[in-house]
């Protein structure tokens, strides 16, 4: 069973598809690149940039939570956005697998937590066990169940039976040696989640409350000399003068905690009358924002590793048909939607993995997510989606979902009942298998596609909500892992992708979700967003 | 206080038990689910594996100690996350409640002392209007006057002290001030031709002695048992303006809580509130017969 906090909620996605853009750039520096070629200036260092966030549930980096706890650890690789996909040093300055992908070795380069400790393997052997730990009830352990001892150490009904990692080992400090319970040729791509982050022998378990409140790290930022966490007020973090990378340009980051209802509104005012450096765009003022920021570069659009989708139910009712399951994609307008509703600002999507995933994006996978009326009734005949067919279809309330039920109805004359249980109950039932078609989104964990193919789609896979289960495909996953060539494992991935997709429509693609942010462009500059949407608070600096 | 507090818990008990779903996984939020592991041993932590009686057992022994429970969504005691947001609603109200007894008393005794003047109908107007519009309207109209225009008050938060309070507490005092004004109006002119009052007139106490002293004494207690009954509303429409302004306060908490299924902090809050209303309108008892000793105890 995974647990995956990266997971893009329904209703999430229905807010970031309303603010979403158009542009199919990725991201915009609100820098100017030097004129001619010439060599650009220097960073200025300091300021401290400020930005707006709802109080965390924890920052301990064991627990799941990204943007704290991202700016306090650095695992043992880093991803900086190459469309290839490659991890690049972090902790780890080199690392290998053993032919079979059973084993990983990870050489560290020597560097020290803020307050002096050395970070050698112990750190992470320490840091995964906490997490792993089936009494700390992390929402993220799971990302770790791939390594030999989890299950003695998680437990199964929160009783471990073990207290150690046994496949975790460092035959000396700057070494650290995984052992894999099945092959993963891409666990280093794993290995840069906060999950797996090193810690420091002060942390304790990771219920340690005390640890929490001001997680001492290896990471650019520390916090503030004599700070900690203030509850419902805020963070400040400052530039930790002995990490071992580039450091920062910036002196410090203040977060500053809003209420999570109506946050979008009150931060955005907040950035307006200038309390903060940085600000996501409401709903309603796209536009409106684009035409002011932009022309002062204060615009960002971010097309992150994100989709949002419909769930058809491939294992009963209607659905189980993938010509009926095409027939519902063929019947979405998507452009309609995307100008009528999202006004521009969205992509209507024709693969499941989306297009910042470089070379392994492959457009127009999805042959049902053009808009062809007369072809879905054609299917929707062929599929046995007759006239007068109910179909409970679960999504948040909002004028996205309520589109596609009038277009489903109109183009196929079907009954389609949407149903919009509040907060977690929605998901709670997609789960229970109780719905026809659901919408739904997810955002990678990690940069590979193996993120978006397995979880959604394979047999056994906790969040495989459409229950699609196709040996062919679990095969083709279960040999992509055990691929060292990066072009073969390339081209299984895309086969993978066109059978599940393309072939039996098991997801139907809707939308890729680009974020979209405003930065006071006239005091930042390199502001742009990461892998994980967040801003690149290492290297942005001062104008 | 004991009685309606535990009253209040066993009803808050049975319906949030009745509520379906299952509030472990419904406090993780849509997008991250719990594994069977992390859930018994949570389930195990916050007696969920119990039956509901136990449960409030349980509940009735800690609260007992002054022991709300942990919030299953911060995993934090439920004391820690309301303290300070208590501090700042209690703020927020006690701000709120100057503005709506200075301002609603002040303009219902000018407009009962000018009656059918251009004062009065001024007030009648104006408090007609403010009863009218819904918080949140004032709420936005004041930011983007205050904040965003003028400069002159923050524009959300607490960090400015009591410059950050003054949008907030206008906001909401606002609507209670109308309405004070009004019963002050009412309750002042019926004072106003009592029998005593015109007897202290006649006597030749000056009109000053006669309404600060006789008049307005009397007709205050009408206004004190409205307060008393409207703290539960003003409570109410803070979570509205601690939302509009960023003021982290329990009315903020109640909602999150509420639509996330966190048990501990709804019932944490409603027992705070229970108290605090229940105090409250010991108070205004008491008050009320000491502005008028007919209505003491015996």
């Amino acid at each position: 069973m995974l647990v995956r906090q990266r997971k893009v909620t329904a209703l999430a996605l229905i807010a970031m598809l309303a603010a979403a853009a158009c542009s199919t750039e990725e991201k915009r520096s609100t820098g100017s690149p030097a004129p001619n070629g010439a060599a650009p200036a220097p960073a200025k260092r300091g300021g401290t940039f400020r930005m707006a966030i709802s109080e965390p549930r924890w920052i301990d980096p064991a627990l799941g939570e990204f943007l704290i706890s991202k700016r306090l650890f650095v695992g043992l690789t880093m991803f900086d956005g190459n469309p290839e996909l490659k991890m690049r040093p972090a902790v780890a300055d080199t690392w290998a697998a053993t032919a079979d992908c059973m084993q990983w070795t990870f050489n560290l380069r020597p560097n020290k937590f803020s307050n002096g400790e050395d970070v050698t393997a112990e750190s992470f052997i320490r840091g995964w066990t906490r997490a792993a730990d089936g009494r700390a009830a992390s929402l993220v352990a799971a990302h770790l169940a791939g390594i030999q001892g989890y299950k003695e150490l998680h437990g199964e009904v929160g009783s471990p039976t073990a207290t150690t990692f046994s496949g975790l080992s460092a035959p000396n400090p700057q070494t650290l040696v995984v052992r894999l319970s099945s092959p993963d040729c891409e666990f280093d791509k794993k290995s840069n989640h906060t999950v797996m982050s090193p810690v420091p022998s002060v942390a304790g378990a990771a219920d340690n409350k005390t640890f929490n409140e001001a997680p001492i790290g290896n990471g650019p930022f520390m916090f503030k000399p004599g700070t900690k966490w203030e509850h419902d007020k805020g963070i400040s973090l400052v530039r930790n003068e002995s990490y071992f990378d580039a450091k920062p340009n910036i002196d410090g980051i203040e977060f500053t905690v809003f209420p999570a209802q109506n946050a979008s509104e009150n931060i955005y005012k907040a950035f307006q009358v200038g309390e903060l450096d940085i600000a996501a765009v409401p709903l309603g003022l796209r536009s409106q924002s684009d035409a002011t920021y932009s022309p002062q570069g204060g615009f960002i659009r971010h097309l992150g590793y994100a989709i949002s989708f419909m769930v058809p139910n491939n294992a009963k009712g209607p659905m189980a048909n993938a010509d009926a399951r095409k027939a519902v994609s063929l019947a979405l307008d998507r452009d309609a939607i995307n100008s009528g509703i999202s006004q521009g600002y969205a992509i209507p999507a024709t693969a499941l993995i989306p297009p910042p995933f470089g070379d392994f994006h492959q457009p127009g996978t999805c042959e049902g997510c053009k808009y062809d009326p007369v072809r879905a009734k054609e299917l929707a005949a062929k599929g046995g989606l007759a006239p007068g067919t109910r179909l409970k279809f679960l999504a948040p309330a909002s004028p996205v979902p309520q589109a596609m039920k009038e277009m489903l109805e109109r183009t196929l004359d079907i009954v389609v009942d949407l149903q919009s249980p509040p907060g977690g109950a929605l998901l709670q039932s997609m789960r229970a298998g109780d719905f026809d078609i659901g919408l739904n989104g997810w955002h990678a964990d990690y940069p590979t596609p193996d993120n978006f193919l397995f979880p959604l789609l394979g047999t056994g896979s906790g969040e495989n909500d459409s229950r699609y289960s196709n040996p062919e495909f679990d095969a083709l996953i279960r040999r992509e892992r055990t691929q060292k060539d990066d072009n073969e494992r390339r081209r299984i991935f895309l086969e993978a992708e066109r059978i599940a997709i393309g072939r039996d429509q098991a997801l139907i693609p809707t939308f890729y979700i680009p974020s979209l942010m405003v930065v006071d462009g006239q005091k930042w500059t390199g502001v742009t967003l990461n892998f994980f949407d967040h801003p690149r608070f290492e290297t942005m600096s001062l104008k | 206080m004991g009685f309606v507090l535990i009253g209040a818990s066993m009803v808050l008990f049975v319906c949030l038990f009745v509520l379906p779903g299952d509030p472990l996984q419904t406090v993780q939020g849509e997008g991250a689910r719990l594994d069977a592991a992390a859930r018994a041993t949570l389930a195990a932590r916050y007696h969920l594996d119990e039956s509901l009686p136990r449960q409030y057992g349980h509940y009735v022994a800690r609260l007992a100690r002054g022991d709300l429970g942990e919030s299953y969504r911060l995993r934090r005691p439920v004391n820690d996350v309301l303290g300070q947001r208590i501090a700042n609603t209690a703020k927020l109200a006690v701000g709120a409640l100057l503005v709506e007894v200075v301002v609603g008393a002040a303009a219902g005794a000018f407009s009962a002392l000018a009656r059918s003047s251009f004062v009065d109908v001024l007030v009648t107007v104006a408090t007609t209007a403010a009863i009218g519009v819904p918080v949140f309207v004032v709420g936005l109209l004041l930011q983007d006057v205050f904040a965003v225009r003028l400069h002159l008050l923050p524009l959300q938060g607490a960090r400015d002290g009591l410059r950050s309070l003054v949008l907030p507490a206008v906001t909401l005092g606002a609507i209670h001030s109308a309405m004070i004004a009004r019963l002050t109006r009412a309750s002042l002119l019926d004072v106003l031709g009592s029998d005593y009052v015109r007897t202290a007139a006649a006597k030749g106490l000056p009109p000053r002695t006669v309404v600060l002293n006789h008049a307005l004494r009397t007709s205050l207690t009408p206004i004190l048992t409205y307060v008393g009954a409207g703290f539960g509303g003003l409570l109410g429409g803070a979570a509205i303006v601690e939302t509009i302004f960023n003021w982290n306060g329990v009315g903020l908490a109640l909602v999150t809580a509420i639509s996330t299924q966190d048990n501990p902090i709804v019932i944490g809050v409603v027992t705070y509130a229970v108290v605090v209303f229940v105090t409250v309108n010991l108070v205004v008892d008491l008050a009320c017969a000491l502005l008028d000793p007919r209505i003491a105890l015996r």
